[in-house]
């Protein structure tokens, strides 16, 4: 096997490792989250009381504080209801 | 012959029985366990002026929710706990934390207190939950004097609605708390993934557990669609791990009514269940990022299990303060031992262990002990039964002690509030059930025999009969008497060269049942029986033995058992004349399971008997229709112990008493008979009992001091009987006794106590 071809495979192996951060593999994106930026999303949990659409955080690999957001009408995510783009009970 | 019947007027309207301010066993109290304190050498002093119950206070709901004020009340706020959070850092400028942050609060990235300055919030809303300041300012923190050690872990990348950590931070951050100091972490952090022991995050938290930390973990905001809710998310999942269960909590989140958060994650089914319990987690104000340097009281509202775990980290801090002895897993026992039951019975998949409640949490758990004289372990229970004789002396004893619960925590106990104040020796209700009785009895003048049958109603004491069979001749000091009565209470007595007749005057009165002996002072009912001989003509020398049962205490202790006397005396009567002698009588009395009286249960079980050497001095005179006699008794009493309870001595106990009695036969005019009794029955004077008791606690150990407890009667009664009989003819009279006690039993406390008895007697 060529030099350069088995350093190629080392460092995509290297990065792999990288990029988990953790101890196991990664896990899947759930499905509906949004991305709030690269490896941040906002995972829709369920609905409250008053039906607004609650979301917790998520990072592959990495571990993220368990506050619970809501998504305002810009489409960015507060923890303050009062804040929240509720209006529309989605 | 004639046929005497005696008709007591009792049963008509002749008891009247009247107790001036109390009486009976007055100051009998059920033993109680104090609301626990603190161990003395760290025990803050509660301030019953300061209100908990302030706008600051039910701002946040959370901290009615785990009854957090009754530790409050009892002194407590987590002063002197460190909590670390491995978080976002803290709001070093918010005003309602200012006061609480530790200065060793650290980022891990530039290494500097400065650099914890939070950029998010999520840290200063998880810090303001475990201790945002008491000052009436915003909300204030379930341990509100606790110290936040904020180590920030995140990576000052872009927190843009949040911040993510990665393993080697958290690990890093559970390290240097394990390394400064901290008593507790908190991690409201969460993750899919299951951490492995052997990683460097999984290493931490057993280092962290292995240290004496206690760790709580949020148990995650959950999705259906993924990792599901049904049980802790994949990071708080490590708390069942072997290598560190009993050291972490995972804690789920409720709503104000105490129903699941809709995005909690649930205990689940397996091990996790064990170590999970929930706290509010919705709707939870608490301190914010600050917006200026003029507006420093920034609130949040937030949801989500990361505001759970704060408020159980800021309990386990509570705990610590309490109990500084507690290592990390009793801790962890105890607040997951002490969880408010929620959702089905006993630890369910939901709910887990139940609710967070600090009030239940600070309780004892299961049944405190003490320790004896001998260093034994003993529950504590049991009660001090408290002589007669000793009145109130035994109440005035301090009486604290620490008592210790299955987790080795100091609450202070009252003993004093075990102990029972006496039965007492005499009562007028006894009396009047004596004199309450239809006897009849067949009498062949003053020479002969006399057969006699009673019948004795004495209501809830028993009910009895007797035979009594008198042979007579009249008042001649070479007479015999033989009398016996087959009764429960099985007497016998027998008198050679009897002196009936010159006593029997007193014979009328009530009190001078009370017999000038240690037995007759201490029990409820006892038997005496004697023999005497006339040595010479004026000289009577006998024997008295008599035997005594202390008053049924199934009224007062069921566990307690009958204590009983039992001993005999050498008796002397010196003659002076025919209408006067002088009495001597020296005798000792044996108790089992009593000191004088004294007696108890439990850890007051410690009493294996007493002796008790007495002497009495008497005399009697008659002049003319006059009668006046006298006696006056003192003892000492030595006491064994059996070393199984609190006891570690009793001093030589030092008692005396006496009586008075003066009657005229022929009082005003002839048929009219006057007595005049007074007494202060048996009374300690001096001694004391030693008890071997923690009393301080110092280096997570407690400190035993011996305890004096002074067994000398505070008051003494003093008791009177005015007697009047007056005959109306051969075969009718009225007899009136009126008796008053001042102080009975040697108890001010029990009220003075008065009676009169009319007593209606016919002779058919």
């Amino acid at each position: 096997m060529p030099a350069g071809r088995v350093l190629a495979i080392f460092a995509l192996s290297l990065l792999a490792a990288c990029s988990h951060g953790g101890d196991d593999a990664p896990s899947d994106i759930p499905e509906g989250a949004v991305e709030v930026r690269e490896g941040y999303y906002m995972v829709p949990v369920t609905k409250d009381e008053d039906g607004c659409q609650m979301y917790r955080a998520y990072a592959p690999g990495m571990l993220t504080d368990q506050a619970i957001r809501y998504q305002r009408a810009d489409g960015s995510f507060t923890v303050n209801k009062e804040e929240a783009a509720c209006d529309g009970r989605s | 012959m004639r046929l005497y019947l005696q008709l007591p007027f009792l049963a008509m309207a002749c008891v009247f029985l009247s107790s001036c301010g109390g009486g009976g066993n007055g100051g009998t109290s059920s033993p109680t366990t104090d609301i626990p304190d603190p161990p003395t050498a760290s025990d803050p002093d509660p301030d019953p002026v300061i209100n908990y119950d302030t706008a600051e206070y039910r701002r946040n709901y959370g901290l009615g929710a785990v009854n957090s004020i009754t530790a409050y009340e009892a002194g407590l706020s987590g002063d002197g706990v460190t909590v670390a959070t491995v978080d976002t850092g803290i709001d070093l400028k918010q005003q309602d934390l200012d006061a609480n942050i530790s200065r060793k609060s650290i980022d891990l990235q530039s290494n500097t207190y400065d650099g914890v300055q939070d950029e998010y919030g999520h840290g200063t809303w998880v810090a303001g939950i475990i201790a945002a300041e008491k000052n009436n300012v915003g909300i204030h923190g379930v341990a509100f004097n606790a110290q936040v050690m904020a180590i920030r872990a995140d990576k000052h990348s872009d927190c843009t609605d949040g911040c993510s950590f990665s393993d080697s931070d958290v690990a890093r951050g559970i390290d240097y708390a394990v390394a400064n100091g901290a008593k507790v972490i908190n991690l409201s952090l969460g993750s899919d993934r299951t951490i492995n022991p052997a990683s460097g995050l999984g290493q931490s938290l057993i280092h962290a557990v292995d240290a004496g930390l206690v760790v709580v973990i949020a148990a995650g905001n959950g999705d259906d669609n993924e990792i599901g809710m049904a049980e802790p998310d994949g990071f708080a999942q490590f708390a069942a791990n072997p290598d560190v269960k009993g050291g972490i909590i995972i804690a789920g989140a409720v709503d104000s009514a105490n129903q699941m958060a809709s995005f909690s994650n649930k205990a689940g089914t397996g091990e996790t269940q064990d170590v999970y319990m929930v706290a509010p987690g919705e709707h939870i104000l608490t301190t914010d990022l600050t917006t200026s340097d003029e507006d420093r009281n920034q609130l949040a509202m937030i949801y989500g299990t990361s505001a759970a775990a704060p408020y159980i980290a800021a309990a386990a801090a509570i705990l610590l303060e309490k109990f500084p002895n507690l290592d990390n897993r009793q801790v962890v026992q105890i607040l997951l031992d002490s969880a408010k039951d929620l959702g089905a019975a006993g630890p369910d998949e939901e709910f887990g262990q139940g609710l967070l409640d600090i009030a239940a949490a600070i309780q004892p758990s299961g049944t405190l002990q003490i320790s004896s004289a001998g260093g034994q372990s003993m529950a504590l229970q049991g009660s001090l039964l408290t002589s007669p004789a000793m009145g109130g002396g035994l109440a005035t004893a301090a009486g604290r002690a620490l008592a210790f619960d299955r987790y080795d925590r100091a609450y202070n106990a009252s003993l004093a509030s075990r102990f029972q104040a006496p039965a007492s020796r005499f009562s007028l209700a006894q009396a009047a059930d004596r004199m309450n009785r239809i006897s009849s009895s067949l009498s062949m003048g003053d020479h002969g025999l006399r057969l006699g049958i009673s019948a004795t109603d004495t209501g809830r004491y028993h009910a009895s009969t007797s035979l009594e069979i008198q042979a007579r001749d009249g008042n001649e000091r070479s007479d015999m008497t033989i009398e016996a009565a087959i009764t429960p209470r099985l007497s016998f007595s027998m008198q050679s060269g009897s002196t009936a007749g010159r006593t029997a005057a007193t014979g009328d009165l009530a009190l001078t049942a009370r017999a000038m002996d240690p037995a007759s002072q201490l029990s409820a009912s006892g038997q005496r029986a004697g023999l005497t001989f006339a040595l010479t003509r004026h000289l009577d020398v006998g024997t008295v033995a008599f035997m005594g049962d202390r008053p049924k205490a199934d009224d007062l202790d069921p566990t307690l058992d009958d204590p009983r006397q039992s001993g005999g005396a050498l008796t002397l009567r010196r003659w002076l004349g025919r209408t006067a002698h002088l009495d001597l009588e020296a005798g000792r009395m044996f108790e089992r399971g009593s000191t004088l009286g004294l007696t108890g249960s439990g850890i007051f079980n410690g009493i294996e008997g007493a002796a008790t050497d007495y002497i009495r001095f008497g005399g009697g005179v008659a002049v003319g229709s006059l009668r006046l006699d006298g006696a006056y008794m003192a003892s000492r009493t030595g006491t064994e112990l059996n070393g199984g309870s609190v006891f570690a001595g009793f001093d030589t106990l030092k008692a005396n008493g006496w009586s008075l009695s003066l009657t005229d036969q022929r009082f005003a005019s002839r048929g009219h008979v006057f007595g005049l009794h007074m007494a202060q029955p048996l009374a300690v004077t001096s001694g004391a009992a030693t008890l071997h008791l923690a009393t301080g606690w110092q280096d997570s150990a407690p400190v035993y001091t011996d305890q004096r407890a002074d067994l000398s009667a505070t008051e003494r009664e003093t008791s009177f009987e005015l007697f009047h009989r007056y005959a109306a003819s051969d075969t009718l009279s009225l007899q009136t006794n009126f008796i008053y006690r001042r102080n009975p039993d040697n108890l001010a406390r029990s009220g003075d106590e008065a009676a009169v008895f009319l007593h209606l007697a016919t002779a058919l």
